[in-house]
């Protein structure tokens, strides 16, 4: 596996994309460009103690010294990391964690809530350049540029659902996944999910009855980010004792853990 | 000039002053892959307890400003699978390893220091961890306790014993002074500070287990203090701990009388920031024309 280092990175770009949530392009030297779909990073917010603990995020793209992010404004950490301005400089540690594994036969269904795009924007990336088909059904709360900035990217390949049903199926996304299946000509499916904890038990049950492989990427409050203060522990399903969500996860088969 | 970093616990010797602390570094294995950790004084495990312990529920984590919050509650997988699985691992790392013990009576601190005996090359005796129901800081809140805790795994070992004390008491000097009365060869603290953090919005504790232990740099004039007062009370080594998070804060401790230091939370906004703290402290040495990092133990002007 790729080591993990601590880039000294600095501010490429920053937009605003959506109400609160930007994208975030950073110039990491050194930094050869591998990293799997899944995995993400801790940014140090800045150089004096508060707030003290770096914050994890997503890895949304990355080629060879240049990684992407979408930061969304939720607190102080964020709100700080979202407001940095072109040229900037700070540390972002990693890769960090397991990602999503994509060596089966099976047809990818990528489901995704809200912010829980970020990891799977990377997967449906690397399924694009791999020339693989698959799809991707996105929920929100109500229509978003988010919503259209994944439709532009990914086109075809998006169902897009909204829980007020301003835009496409009113829905949420797990709800919209049983009839998508019997539409499809494909019947090997694997899911790939990620988004608020509701949607994640659900796709969990879901996948169980359905006898469908679910992978989730888990989200917990974060120490250290690399497995040694055992902060971001989640529950072994079936078996007692933990796991780690940043050092064994973030992604986990969902049979792995109970959620 | 080379500067003299090494010091001494009983009859072990360390290379230099820095250590990293219990609970923070995990067994050392993780971070051998981002640094070389050979380099340091010495690492102390995760607290190690006889049976496996699941630890509390999440959220462990609560920042607060310039601190953390944890209630991680002593998970760990048992002193087994300590011997099956980590053992033979961390003994190829080139450093001192200290086990880091933590019983629910003294008997299973007894056990634990048995067992482990010659394996490891020092203890270090939490007594003082805030965040289990049973066992843990009561041991060290009370002077009786702390009194029979360190007699029992006196009795088990004849290595290195290092105590870690709560600064949860009123007197934290008359716990020091009764570590050394019944054996023990040097006194490590902080451990953290009870405290609690309330989301305003759900009326409830922001962590799992309600309460929590603070750590980082909001506690370290706490510490600073803590170590002096117990500094000019005891005859043996004292480690300092708590919020050293650069080479200065490290030096402060020195010279508040700390023979070694150990880095805690540091580790978890830079993970080499133990390794990062010791060429600070031989630069600052170096800069002062200080041959031994002795001369500058215990140093300050108390006017
Ligand atoms: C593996 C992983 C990947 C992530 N990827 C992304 C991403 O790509 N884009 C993105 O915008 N966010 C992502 N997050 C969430 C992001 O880390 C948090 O939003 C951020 O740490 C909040 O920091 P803050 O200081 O702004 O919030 P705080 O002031 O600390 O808290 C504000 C609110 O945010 C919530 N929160 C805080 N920390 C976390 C956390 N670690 N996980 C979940 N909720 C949290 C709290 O419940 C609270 O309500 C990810 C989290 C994890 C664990
Ligand atoms: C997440 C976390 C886990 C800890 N676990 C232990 C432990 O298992 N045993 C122990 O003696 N101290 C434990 N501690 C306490 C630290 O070793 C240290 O005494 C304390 O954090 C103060 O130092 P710091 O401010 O440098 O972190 C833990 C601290 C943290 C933050
Ligand atoms: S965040 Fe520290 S173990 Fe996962």
């Amino acid at each position: 596996m790729n080591k993990i280092r601590d880039y000294y990175s600095t501010v490429v770009n920053n937009t605003l994309i959506d109400n609160n949530i930007y994208l975030l392009e950073m110039f990491l030297p050194g930094f050869n460009g591998m990293a799997e779909p899944g995995q993400f990073v801790m940014i140090k917010v800045n150089e004096t103690y508060d707030p003290f603990l770096r914050r994890p995020y997503s890895i949304l793209e990355c080629s060879k010294e240049k990684m992407k992010f979408l930061i969304k404004i939720v607190g102080k950490g964020s709100k700080m990391i979202a407001h940095k301005k072109m040229n900037d400089k700070f540390n972002i540690l990693g890769p960090l964690g397991v990602g999503f594994r994509v060596n089966s036969n099976r047809y990818p269904v990528l489901v995704a809530g809200g912010m829980g795009i970020a990891p799977l924007w990377f997967l449906a990336k690397r399924l694009n350049s791999q020339k693989k088909k698959f799809s991707i059904i996105y929920g929100e709360r109500s229509a978003s540029p988010l919503g259209d900035k994944i439709k532009k990217t990914f086109k075809k390949k998006v169902l897009l659902v909204t829980d007020d049903g301003s835009r496409g199926l009113k829905s949420t996304a797990t709800g919209a996944l049983s009839a998508f299946l019997d539409n499809i000509t494909y019947k090997k499916i694997v899911l790939f999910s990620c988004g608020p904890p509701g949607m994640l038990k659900e796709i969990t049950n879901f996948g169980i009855k359905r006898k469908i492989p679910v992978s989730i990427s888990l989200e917990e409050r974060m120490g250290c980010g690399i497995g040694v203060c055992l902060g971001c522990s989640v529950k072994r399903k079936n078996t007692d004792g933990f796991l780690t969500v940043c050092k064994d996860g973030p992604v986990f088969r969902a049979e792995e853990v109970s959620i | 000039m080379k500067v003299d970093l090494t010091t001494n616990i009983g009859s072990l010797k360390f290379k230099n002053p820095v250590l990293t602390a219990s609970g923070t570094f995990g067994y050392g294995l993780l971070m051998n892959e981002i640094f070389e950790i050979s380099e340091l004084g010495g690492i102390i495990t995760k607290s190690i307890t006889l049976s496996k312990r699941e630890g509390n529920p999440v959220p462990r984590i609560a920042e607060t400003a310039c601190g953390i919050l944890n209630s991680i509650g002593l998970e760990n997988k048992g002193i087994d699978n300590f011997f099956s699985e980590i053992l033979p691992e961390i003994r190829k790392l080139k450093t001192n390893i200290i086990a880091s013990i933590a019983g629910e009576t003294e008997h299973e601190y007894g056990s634990l220091a048995e067992r482990l005996d010659k394996y490891v090359n020092a203890f270090e005796v939490n007594i003082s961890c805030p965040n289990v129901k049973k066992g843990g800081m009561s041991f060290g809140q009370d002077l009786t306790s702390t009194k029979r805790v360190v007699k029992k795994v006196r009795e088990k070992t004849s290595l290195p014993l290092i105590v870690k004390l709560t600064p949860n008491v009123t007197k934290v000097e008359d716990f020091g002074k009764m570590s050394e009365d019944n054996g023990a060869n040097a006194i490590s603290l902080v451990n953290t500070y009870k405290g609690l953090s309330i989301d305003v919005k759900r009326r409830k504790s922001k962590l799992g287990g309600f309460t929590g232990g603070l750590s980082g740099p909001a506690i370290k004039p706490l510490a600073l203090y803590a170590v002096w007062k117990i500094a000019r009370n005891v005859n043996i080594p004292v480690i300092g701990c708590g919020g050293i998070s650069d080479f200065t804060d490290a030096i402060e401790f020195f010279m508040a009388g700390a023979s070694l230091i150990e880095v805690g939370s540091a580790t978890f906004r830079d993970p080499d920031a133990s390794l990062s703290i010791l060429e600070g402290i031989r630069n600052f040495l170096e800069t002062e024309g200080i041959k031994n990092i002795k001369e500058i133990i215990g140093v300050i002007d108390e006017n």
